[in-house]
């Protein structure tokens, strides 16, 4: 009987003291797991960080905007697949944004999978991807005496945007002038959501819940945690166990 | 002691490389070309191109019949007699499917996967998956006029397929036959 009040003792004394250093990372465990149970309707898994402490935790740098300009606007994309006028969402686009330019009723947008017209006044005329016999992925547009063209694989394809039709030639000629990017104004720029588009904070969560944030010692730590919860339901059933067959 | 934060980070570092080198790619999968897709839908014939505008006011009916409708204020179409064929593109779940649907006489002849970009529902290509829409029309409701047999892990896949059929049926309306 006395052994058994001892081991009684001893169990509730460990009990409590496992119990209550595990009470804050279980309360932790257990929110940041139910948030991601829940992470489409929080919006966890789409919403894109944008704190510079979670960037410099991950050691990477936030993306800069790739821009053009192009008649009065600036026709931006950050990082994803969303094209800006000025700080206006106008449509996605697939792949990187690598030109832009105005010609004649156009403003004709470059991404590697695709070209999206629009009017002169931004609105979305159409988009010319892989169906329309694009050649993918672009790597430039340019404009030449001629009129534009577009690079795919090296080679240069003439462009017209009321036939659009892509057949190659072989030289660029001498009075190609390939669009380059230009810098964002820093006033526009911070009008524009930043963020990797992988750097969601569904993923901060999940690194946090597993520990990985905290490199090494984080996942050490949440398998510790898992092993005082083991120990606190064994240490649980244990004491039941011995009260009931004291009763 | 100094040297631990910088090791965490180069460890963290580490881990977000090696979780990028393991994301697929974003590159689409092309399983047809353009001029495969119109050989199929055409023969030897040679389809003229053929371009519809959509006012303001189609784009919201296609909205209502449909449940979605094309961004762009035209689309470009290929035509022989009877038949048209259309190229469309339709979000998945993250990224856009490219879709070939050919349609005569208000009913579809067949639909052809182009190019799918996600990382899974890739099954949809199959034929097993695709003749399911031949002969199959527009309901007055907006539906197919038949059902379409999903696929397990491909829902948003087969969903993306049945709109941009519905969207060629309705688009084949406007331009008259």
């Amino acid at each position: 009987m006395r052994l058994r009040a001892r081991l009684v003792s001893l169990l509730w004394r460990w009990h409590r003291r496992l119990g209550l250093a595990a009470s804050a990372f279980v309360l932790f465990l257990a929110l940041s797991g139910i948030a991601l149970n829940h992470s489409s309707g929080l919006a966890l898994d789409h919403t894109r960080v944008s704190s510079s402490l979670v960037y410099a935790l991950y050691g990477v740098e936030p993306p800069a905007p790739r821009a053009y300009r192009a008649a009065d606007y600036w026709v931006s994309q950050v990082a994803g697949e969303e094209l800006y006028f000025d700080a206006q969402p106008v449509a996605r686009c697939s792949g990187e944004l690598v030109g832009a330019l105005a010609q004649g009723d156009y403003l004709v947008l470059a991404c590697a999978e695709e070209v999206l017209l629009f009017t002169a006044d931004g609105e979305l005329l159409e988009s010319l991807g892989i169906g329309a016999g694009l050649p993918v992925p672009l790597q430039a547009l340019g404009r030449e005496a001629g009129g534009l063209l577009l690079k795919a694989g090296g080679q240069f394809y003439p462009f017209d945007p009321d036939l659009p039709d892509f057949v190659p030639r072989p030289e660029a000629g001498d009075e190609v002038q390939l669009v380059q990017a230009a810098e964002l104004p820093a006033e526009l720029a911070g009008q524009l959501p930043g963020g990797l588009d992988w750097l969601t904070w569904e993923r901060v969560l999940l690194d946090l819940h597993s520990g990985r944030l905290a490199g090494p010692l984080g996942v050490a730590l949440v398998d510790a945690l898992g092993v005082i919860l083991c120990v606190l339901g064994l240490s649980g059933f244990a004491m039941w166990w011995l009260h009931r067959r004291r009763g | 002691m100094a040297c631990r934060p910088a090791r965490a980070r180069a460890y963290l570092a580490g881990l977000v490389l090696v979780w990028l080198a393991l994301v697929p790619a974003a590159q689409a999968e092309q399983y047809l070309s353009r001029e495969d897709f119109l050989a199929g839908a055409f023969g030897a014939a040679s389809p003229s191109v053929e371009t519809l505008w959509l006012t303001a006011d189609q784009r919201a009916a296609a909205e209502a019949v449909v449940g979605w409708a094309p961004g762009g204020l035209r689309t470009r179409y290929w035509r022989e007699g009877e038949r048209t064929a259309w190229i469309l593109e339709h979000i998945g779940k993250e990224k856009p499917i490219t879709l070939g649907v050919t349609v005569e006489g208000d009913s579809i002849v067949s639909v052809a996967v182009l190019a799918f970009r996600e990382s899974r529902g890739w099954e949809i290509r199959y034929p097993f998956f695709t003749e399911q829409f031949d002969g199959l029309s527009l309901a007055g409701d907006g539906k197919l006029s038949g059902p379409v047999d999903g696929i397990t892990g491909a829902t948003l896949s087969v969903r993306a397929v049945e709109r941009m059929a519905r969207l060629a049926l309705w688009l084949d309306a406007q331009v008259g036959s």
